[in-house]
């Protein structure tokens, strides 16, 4: 049985064109490494969560994972087959195979069509369904599956008539109409009202699981991507520095960026005393990141060496992959070269 | 929408009589007097000037000479020009005829040629053609028009030969049937080229940027990851809601379409409306002013109402309110 998703050094920068620096010299060109070199494995129906600050590339690497934008190196394997020799042989049967929910649920629809339409206009897309009547049919009882009854009412209506947590709903369900294996969910809760927040995410879980779709679940709220992942990918500056099951992860990161950002998170207990580490120094830029460890220059622990090269990635005994030198300094695990 | 009309119509109504009463005004509150015009500066008789006022009613009060401005219009008269002895509404209805020939015939091409220049370019964004077409269109967006127009005359009368430099017509010609009309039509081309020059650079930005705009919105990307075809997308759906702005851009035109063109019509000795407005006020001609200004407010309350409706057919979140 296949991987779901294999994602092998994938890489996207940007070139920046005339740049002022800070020093008011403008440069002709300048690099932006986006995403820098990520790699993972999912299995089927296995979600995994991506966290990170803004501007780590979670989006960007969101939208490498569904080809709509093309990487500048690696590649992606979608179920034993690479995404660039399928996306060459059949267009349409690649986007059934993978599918993308949105941040910004306004935004997802085109403002002057129907629910009708919208969700009609996949299935003649894909021709799945014989006739107009089959098609619709299989809109009501989608929507009426996931609880917007009747479905009557919501077909006629327009994106602007409907709130937030519906149109997610909606584009959740478009999405999965098409059932594909594997499903990158881009921050899609973060723009919804917190009380339905909850039931996006407990119809994203069912939904995956009955089609046993494997997920990237991208967000930069901890406690939901704990509530939602089988594992979690820690993000910094294009790099997953950290990656492993949800429980190790959160419970013993090893990584000291992961370690700073945990502590960050919230807590429901306000007599739970905590260390907060707070991270010294200018938020990063993609931009000339220089030949050490990215986090070196705000991390606690950072020694000499780690300004000079990029610490390659670890495993520890529970399978946790994290890219730090202290990793093998402090606990004395075992080293590995390749990723 | 009964009910929406109704509405329209009552809101465009009373925008119609502020509209003449400002008018009526501002006029008669502008240094000059059509009396003392009318005299002539070289011997001016005051007999004959209070004379004149008396016959025109211009001695009574402001108020009172509202009255019976609106009292002339309610029995469907415009009045009498002092300059010219002649009825406003035969004056106007002559010059209408041929400013909306020279203006409606330009827009159009204009919108036309603008907007596919504009998509054009979108779709080329950044590139030499893009840059090469941005630069060209700002240029002719800053030619002031008689310039533009004195400089096809030079051009296309003067080297070329090609066409006539002013009027409307051959007045030694007189042509009938269809040559009357390739006479006319060989007169317009150079107003309606200059017209169409200077509006082009306006659609074709509205077009560029809202073409651009649609292009980078959220919900394309769900298309293209739904696997819609590049082409599909662009004339499905991008291109039906980036014309949007283009139309009520051209809504809103047609109601300075008339003032407009009044410098292009000077330019080229057009006997249009806007060389009308243009005399008359010199003129101090109080009764051609506010009847012009009547037919303009008119026209663009009726504009308005068209350009709401359509709005709000190809646009769902404008709905008309039952």
């Amino acid at each position: 049985m296949h991987n779901a998703l294999e994602v092998n050094n994938l890489k996207k920068h940007y070139i920046q064109k005339k740049v002022v620096k800070k020093d008011g010299k403008t440069t002709s060109k300048q690099l932006v490494k986006a995403v820098d070199g990520v790699s993972f494995t999912l299995k089927q129906g296995e979600i995994l969560g991506v966290i990170g600050e803004s501007g780590c590339g979670k989006s960007t690497l969101g939208r490498l994972l569904i080809s709509l934008e093309k990487p500048t190196e690696g590649d992606i394997t979608l179920n034993g087959t690479d995404v660039h020799a399928l996306l060459k042989q059949d267009r349409l049967k690649y986007r059934r195979m993978s599918q993308i929910i949105f941040q910004n649920p306004f935004d997802t629809f085109d403002p002057r069509h129907t629910v009708k339409k919208i969700m009609m206009s996949v299935l003649k897309l894909h021709h799945i369904g014989e006739s107009e009547e089959e098609q619709l049919k299989i809109c009501c009882d989608t929507l009426n599956e996931a609880g917007l009854q009747p479905a009557e009412n919501y077909l006629d209506r327009y994106p602007f008539e409907l709130s937030g947590g519906q149109l997610q709903r909606i584009s959740i369900l478009r999405s999965m109409l098409l059932n594909p294996i594997f499903l990158v969910a881009d921050e899609p809760i973060s723009m919804l009202d917190v009380s339905i927040r909850a039931d996006i995410i407990r119809m994203l879980q069912q939904l995956t699981k009955e089609h046993n779709t494997a997920m990237v679940f991208i967000s930069h709220d901890i406690a939901t991507t704990r509530y939602i992942s089988d594992r979690v990918a820690v993000m910094y500056l294009g790099k997953i520095v950290e990656i492993g099951t949800t429980d190790d992860i959160l419970h013993s990161p090893s990584h000291p960026y992961t370690q700073a950002l945990i502590s960050n998170c919230a807590s429901l207990d306000p007599l739970e005393e905590r260390d907060v580490i707070k991270l010294e120094g200018e938020p990063p830029t993609p931009i000339d990141t220089g030949p050490g460890c990215y986090f070196a220059p705000r991390c606690v622990h950072a020694c000499e060496r780690c300004f000079k090269e990029y610490p390659d990635v670890r495993t520890k005994k529970n399978g946790v992959k994290v890219a730090c030198f202290l990793v093998n300094d402090e606990s004395g695990l075992e080293t590995e070269k390749e990723v | 929408m009964k009910k929406f009309l109704a509405k329209r119509l009552g809101s465009g109504s009373l925008a119609v009589l502020f509209s003449i009463i400002f008018n009526f005004v501002i006029i008669r509150l502008a240094p000059g007097d059509p009396a003392t015009l009318l005299v002539g500066k070289d011997n001016p008789n005051p007999e004959m000037i209070a004379m004149i006022r008396e016959q025109y009613g211009l001695d009574k009060s402001m108020f009172e000479q509202l009255g019976a401005y609106f009292n002339q219009l309610f029995h469907l008269d415009l009045g009498y020009s002092y300059a010219n002895s002649r009825d406003v509404w035969d004056m106007i209805v002559e010059r209408l005829g041929p400013t909306l020939m020279i203006a409606l015939t330009g827009t159009l091409i204009a919108v036309l040629i603008g907007t596919f220049i504009g998509v054009y370019a979108a779709r080329k964004k950044g590139t030499f053609i893009d840059q090469a077409i941005c630069s060209i269109s700002y240029l002719f967006d800053s030619t002031p028009s008689f310039w533009l127009g004195l400089m096809l005359i030079l051009l296309f009368s003067s080297i070329l030969g090609l066409f006539p430099t002013s009027g409307m017509y051959n007045l030694r010609g007189n042509y009938t049937g269809f040559a009357h009309i390739m006479d006319v039509i060989q007169h317009m081309f150079l107003p309606v080229l200059t017209l169409v020059l200077l509006n082009i650079p306006y659609y074709f930005r509205i077009a560029r940027s809202s073409v651009l705009q649609v292009m980078s919105e959220d919900f394309i990307m769900t298309l293209r990851a739904t696997g819609m075809s590049e082409k599909k997308i662009f004339n499905k759906y991008v291109l039906r809601n980036a014309i949007i702005p283009t139309i009520t851009v051209f809504g809103i035109n047609l109601a300075y379409m008339v003032t407009g063109v009044s410098m292009i019509e000077i330019t080229f000795a057009w006997p249009g409306m806007g060389r009308l407005m243009l005399d008359s006020i010199t003129k101090r001609d109080y009764p051609v002013i506010s009847g012009i200004y009547l037919v303009l407010s008119i026209s663009v309350a009726i504009g308005m109402i068209i350009v709401d409706i359509v709005y709000a057919t190809i646009d769902p979140r404008i709905r008309i309110e039952e």
